[in-house]
């Protein structure tokens, strides 16, 4: 760990956006959960509060003596004691359940032997249902045949998120089996991409790296803003991020960039299901950003994105829900 | 056009992206961490050179509205605190003081301490006296020092109302997007608005965001989150870089390369004994001074290889190069200082 290498300068806390909403005030901040934790064990037992962190990376970019805070965060919390929020239990239960942390809608399984598999991870199973049969169809219309497994369960990246370190490694074990079978993996989500990148070893390219260089059109009319994914821009790197919006640009979507919209939605690292309000407040601050620059509504790439800020009244399109084949 | 790679997201590093992309350059900006300005009062102190016109101009049309000269304002400690450019809301002109002080504090806020302040000020001669906002805020969160309910204004407004004295020394509460809040709050209360200098805050952070929003105007384009991880050199030539950011690294050519990064930070020099070394290895470092002085060694902001010939597309500006001395609270002037010099010889004659 390098959480020596703090000089207490508050960057992190400054770039936090849980500390920057009225509703996060009780966590003890990417410093205490991130740095004193760790050093000062006897001291770290801050309570279901340290679990109020949307794993947004913001304070480890902020921070800097580059100290992995995410990391040490995460470690945090597959040690805490105590039962955690009940939203926390409801996933882990609906995973030894089910092996995903919703229980799935969606029935179109493609399982035809095809060598790539397009993942759309438990969100696009079970809330976006119309996100991921707008990517497959957009995936075949380029020509990339794919399957979509019922077999494939979810990452684990929630998991690592409430601690339960365990269930994770039972669902790399059950995915393994399946997504070994496959030349490439395609994601929707940019956590699960990251997810399968760090934790599996796998080339997993996230929608965003295939639709890259080829020849598309805008479906979004009129003028949109962009929800710029945590992981992917802090997660899986600024050039995915610069990807997007050059993708947006190139098919001619309107965009309106403004400056508010890097910022978490607060629909990451466990929040809505264990702190909804919170998770509530935060996007209820973003879709304020967004009604003043006067737009349709926001374009992303992730489905936690998509389906946090949707529950607050915004309209909201994934990326493959934006643009379809130039033909 | 040239392509000009800018290492350092700092004042330095943006000051100087910001002046080459106005002089027609195609500038990357890569870096990442808060850059030791964020870290400072925002306040130059200093005499800024020739660019003084272009720093205020920059800092007024943002509505950071800000003065050379002979600046004088309060520190969160009450002590007072004099500087050569800053803005308006934290300094008075020389000899142009307020008469006494009325000094709010947020019960809790680490900032601004009501009692220290008062009792210094008086100490100073500065009539003064000392008041408490009613509520109480977690320890953490005043460092991020927004308020953040609507509410939380108006009880300041009232309390302000309240003040014995004109003029009202706060805590620093103001982020770029709530500056607007200076006026509304000196309106609602018929008191002038003194934001108390402060490190490690709000003021920092707020000349950069200035900064940075100007640069991205200009052109440049930026590349937060990313540090650089390998130089190619042939000869005396730099010709391309590698950078890192995510899970990703990706190389990038330039016709120049101006390092300003930090200095004996972990990403910017790396103390190694007593000494400094260049994480790259690929220049000349100077220890001359120890690690507080030391730092690139360079001729006219050309930097050094280590045979001591200069390189030839290769510049320097910042808390990265060896200096003679080091000023106390001198940094963002002399980091602006290079960031001018250095575009000016990037320039060349």
């Amino acid at each position: 760990m390098n959480s020596d290498r703090c000089i207490k300068c508050g960057s992190c806390l400054r770039a936090c956006p849980v500390l920057g909403d009225a509703r996060g005030a009780l966590f003890p901040g990417p410093r205490a959960t991130g740095v004193d934790a760790p050093r000062f064990p006897e001291r770290a037992d801050a309570g279901p509060s340290a679990l109020m962190c949307t794993m947004c990376h913001a304070c480890e970019l902020a921070c800097p003596s580059s100290i992995t805070l995410t990391k040490a965060m995460l470690r945090l919390r597959s040690e805490l004691k105590g039962p955690g929020p009940s939203g926390h239990l409801r996933m882990r239960e609906n995973v030894r359940a089910t092996g995903r942390t919703v229980s799935a809608d969606f029935d179109e399984w493609v399982e035809e032997g095809n060598d790539i598999l397009y993942f759309p991870g438990c969100i696009g199973l079970g809330r976006l249902t119309s996100m991921t049969r707008a990517a497959s169809s957009l995936l075949t219309s380029l020509d990339i045949k794919h399957d979509i497994s019922s077999r494939a369960l979810c990452c684990g990246s929630p998991l690592l998120k409430v601690g339960a370190l365990e269930e994770a490694a039972n669902v790399k074990r059950s995915n393994m089996e399946v997504l070994s079978a496959y030349r490439k993996v395609v994601v929707s989500c940019p956590g699960c991409a990251y997810q399968l990148r760090t934790e599996y070893g796998l080339e997993a390219k996230h929608m965003v790296e295939v639709l890259r260089d080829l020849p598309l059109r805008s479906r979004a009319e009129g003028r949109w803003a962009l929800q710029m994914p945590c992981h992917l821009k802090r997660g899986l790197g600024p050039w995915t991020a610069e990807d997007l919006v050059g993708i947006l640009e190139r098919a001619g979507v309107e965009l309106v960039r403004i400056p508010e919209e890097d910022v978490c939605c607060g629909g990451g690292g466990g929040l809505p299901s264990g702190f909804p309000e919170l998770a509530a407040s935060m996007a209820r601050s973003k879709v304020r950003a967004y009604e003043r620059a006067g737009v349709e509504g926001v374009i992303t790439a992730c489905p936690f994105c998509c389906l946090n800020l949707r529950r607050e009244g915004l309209r909201v399109l994934d990326i493959s829900e934006a643009v379809s084949l130039n033909e | 056009m040239s392509r000009a790679l800018v290492i350092g997201q700092g004042a330095a590093g943006l000051f100087a992206s910001a002046l080459l992309a106005e002089k027609g350059w195609q500038v990357t900006l890569a870096g990442r961490g808060a850059p030791a300005a964020a870290m400072s009062t925002g306040c130059l102190r200093s005499p800024p050179g020739n660019w003084r016109g272009t720093l205020l101009d920059i800092l007024n049309r943002a509505g950071l509205h800000s003065a050379a000269g002979r600046r004088v304002g309060v520190s969160n400690l009450g002590t007072l605190f004099e500087c050569a450019l800053a803005p308006d809301i934290c300094t008075w002109e020389e000899g142009n003081g307020p008469k006494g002080l009325s000094v709010i504090g947020v019960e809790g806020h680490p900032s601004l301490r009501p009692c220290l302040a008062d009792a210094m000020l008086e100490r100073q001669g500065v009539r003064s006296e000392h008041l408490h906002l009613p509520w109480k805020v977690p320890p953490d969160v005043p460092l991020a020092s927004r308020f953040l309910d609507e509410g939380a204004w108006e009880v300041l407004a009232r309390s302000m109302k309240e003040a014995r004295e004109e003029t009202v020394l706060l805590p620093s509460l103001f982020p770029l997007s709530d500056l607007h809040r200076v006026r509304w709050l000196e309106g609602h209360s018929g008191r002038k608005v003194l934001e108390a200098i402060t490190p490690l805050g709000i003021p920092g952070q707020r000349f950069l965001e200035v900064l940075a929003g100007h640069a991205m105007k200009a052109g440049v384009s930026m590349r937060p989150g990313t540090r650089l991880v390998s130089l190619e050199m042939e000869g005396d030539r730099f010709r391309g870089a590698v950078l890192a950011g995510g899970l990703e690294t990706r190389r990038l050519e330039a016709d120049t390369l101006l390092l300003a990064t930090g200095g004996a930070l972990p990403d910017g020099m790396a103390i190694s004994g007593r000494g400094l070394a260049d994480p790259l290895t690929t220049f000349q470092v100077s220890t001359a001074g120890g690690p507080l002085q030391g730092g690139y060694a360079h001729r006219g902001h050309h930097l050094l290889l280590p045979s001591g010939r200069e390189a030839a597309n290769v510049f320097g500006a910042g808390d990265c190069l060896a200096r003679s001395d080091r000023g106390y609270g001198g940094g963002l002037s002399e980091a602006l200082n290079d960031a001018w010099a250095a575009v000016q010889a990037m320039e060349g004659p």
